[in-house]
């Protein structure tokens, strides 16, 4: 069959459709999935071009989410580039089979839409799932709209199958916000973004006969605490891979930057903004309103780009940490709990906003800075909350 | 009956890689029989003792010990305990006809005071 080649374009494409257009040129030999909103469409595009001969991916519909990533567990362990994507529950459902991902070392690349977990049901965004597998042993990107979906998703394989890496990757956007959320999406050559990603290097392939081996192996308490050990060094080697990929992409594609951290905004601020996803595009509007602030935006959640945001964050006096999360417990909600375990001289604050897609302007966030004196020290403030005073 | 012997090498081996030797393997195993080298004799607190001189060689150790820890040389003769992977369950002990003399000194299967120690 002869493949459609499709040369750098602009389109007007949602998250969804942006991803299923980076993954048909970077054609993974097997993607395995399970539908589930707001990422179903990602399958179902993708499905398309497997029928249209666009792509020779061995595309397997699985019966959970479970069983999908479980499929890319054994296909990457065989030797292919595999991928799957997945959200909210799905995300969850795998939790398993996450962790024997990262512990086998198998550099799988799977998209997930952050939504709000049940219960009550919600398909709206929330970055529950994306905090609930924080310390599943993947790196996490976290896009900021469609547009960085596409581009991270080109760098995602080469960040996850670098030799000092081999580690899982999550690429993760925000559920409808950015994946159902069309802009005009620069699309680079098939042929450019291939060669930019390049072949897979293959690490103890099962698939190698002559050479057998065996994964997912027992491990006696004299080896356990050395492999978690090892498996650190290839998570924290991520930070490295990432910043080196991105840098040549945006050098390549000229979009981007090799930083793990964006700031937007005032060079010393009297107040700052931390947040991830698809929230930094309102705050950069309440940064523009509010004159001396700034946005940083971490790109990455794991590994923490700690380093990058002591150095983004050092001149700012004031800090409000918005997390898309209840802080189920804890004092601090995931993200403001790391601001805070930076050690910085500002004065930090935590906000929970948005949960289950709660709307949220520009003006609630300026509000917010004006009011940041009487916002409580050792509790995060919930945002636009219904509550009696 | 098959030959037996414990590799005091395996253990040395095993426990001393560092985590930067593991390097990205992920756990995987290149050779194949290696559960030999799972040491779960190391569970139990109690190291069974051997005393060869007191020992008739009747075999009703070898046949009752669970987990195959009873060690015999090629013509079957006992030799001694695979401490490696003995669970300390005492059956040996129990059967072994010369531990029925009321004498201590003459038992050929007993249980150490001390306490073994692998890693």
């Amino acid at each position: 069959m002869t493949k459609k080649i499709i040369d750098h374009e602009t389109r007007t494409l949602d998250g969804n459709a942006a991803a299923a257009e980076a993954l048909r040129q970077i054609e993974p030999e097997v993607f395995g999935f399970y539908p589930i909103t707001p990422t179903s469409y990602i399958g179902e595009k993708f499905s398309k071009f497997v029928a249209d001969g666009d792509v020779d991916t061995e595309y397997v519909c699985a019966e959970s989410e479970h069983a999908a990533l479980s499929i890319c567990v054994g296909a990457a362990a065989a030797g292919a580039r595999a991928v799957t994507a997945t959200a909210s529950q799905g995300l969850i459902l795998m939790a398993e089979v996450l962790w024997n991902a990262s512990g086998t070392r198998l550099p799988i690349v799977l998209v997930n839409g952050n939504r709000a977990l049940s219960a009550p049901l919600s398909i709206h965004c929330g970055h529950d799932d994306l905090y609930a597998v924080r310390d599943s042993g993947w790196g996490q990107l976290v896009a900021k709209n469609a547009q960085e979906a596409y581009d991270f998703l080109v760098c995602s394989f080469r960040i996850a199958e670098a030799e000092n890496v081999r580690t899982p990757l999550m690429m993760a956007m925000d559920c409808f916000h950015t994946t159902h959320t069309a802009m005009k999406i620069s699309l680079e050559p098939d042929d450019e973004v291939q060669k930019f990603v390049g072949e897979i290097i293959l690490k103890n392939p099962l698939l190698d006969i002559e050479n057998p081996t065996a994964y997912g192996n027992f491990t006696k308490p004299d080896f356990y605490m050395e492999h978690k050990r090892a498996q650190l060094a290839g998570l924290e080697n991520m930070r490295g891979q990432a910043e080196k990929v991105l840098r040549e992409f945006a050098k390549k594609f000229g979009r981007g930057s090799g930083e793990l951290v964006e700031k937007i905004g005032a060079e010393n601020p009297e107040i700052a903004f931390v947040a991830i996803g698809s929230v930094c595009a309102t705050l950069e509007r309440a940064v523009e309103k509010l004159g001396n602030a700034a946005v940083v935006r971490p790109k990455m959640f794991r590994p923490f780009p700690s380093d990058e945001l002591r150095e983004k964050l050092k001149t700012a006096k004031k800090i409000i940490v918005l997390d898309r999360c209840s802080p189920c417990g804890a004092e601090w909600a995931p993200l403001g709990t790391e601001i805070r375990n930076l050690g910085l001289d500002a004065e930090i604050r935590n906000g929970i906003f948005g949960l289950g897609s709660r709307e949220t302007h520009a003006n609630d966030f300026v509000e917010l800075a004006k009011n940041f004196e009487n916002l409580p020290e050792n509790k995060p403030h919930w945002i636009n909350l219904r509550e009696e005073k | 009956m098959n030959a037996k012997k414990s590799n005091p090498n395996l253990r040395v081996v095993a426990s001393t890689a560092s985590w930067q030797e593991l390097g990205i393997s992920g756990g995987v195993v290149k050779s194949a029989g290696n559960s030999e080298k799972y040491h779960t004799g190391n569970w139990v607190p109690r190291a069974l003792e051997f005393v060869p001189e007191n020992c008739i060689n009747c075999g009703l150790c070898w046949a009752v010990c669970p987990d195959d820890s009873i060690l015999l040389d090629e013509k079957g003769n006992m030799i001694g305990v695979d401490l490696d992977h003995c669970k300390d369950c005492g059956l040996c002990v129990e059967i072994c006809p010369p531990n029925k003399n009321p004498d201590p000194a003459k038992h050929a299967l007993r249980f150490r005071d001390e306490e073994k120690s692998d890693f």
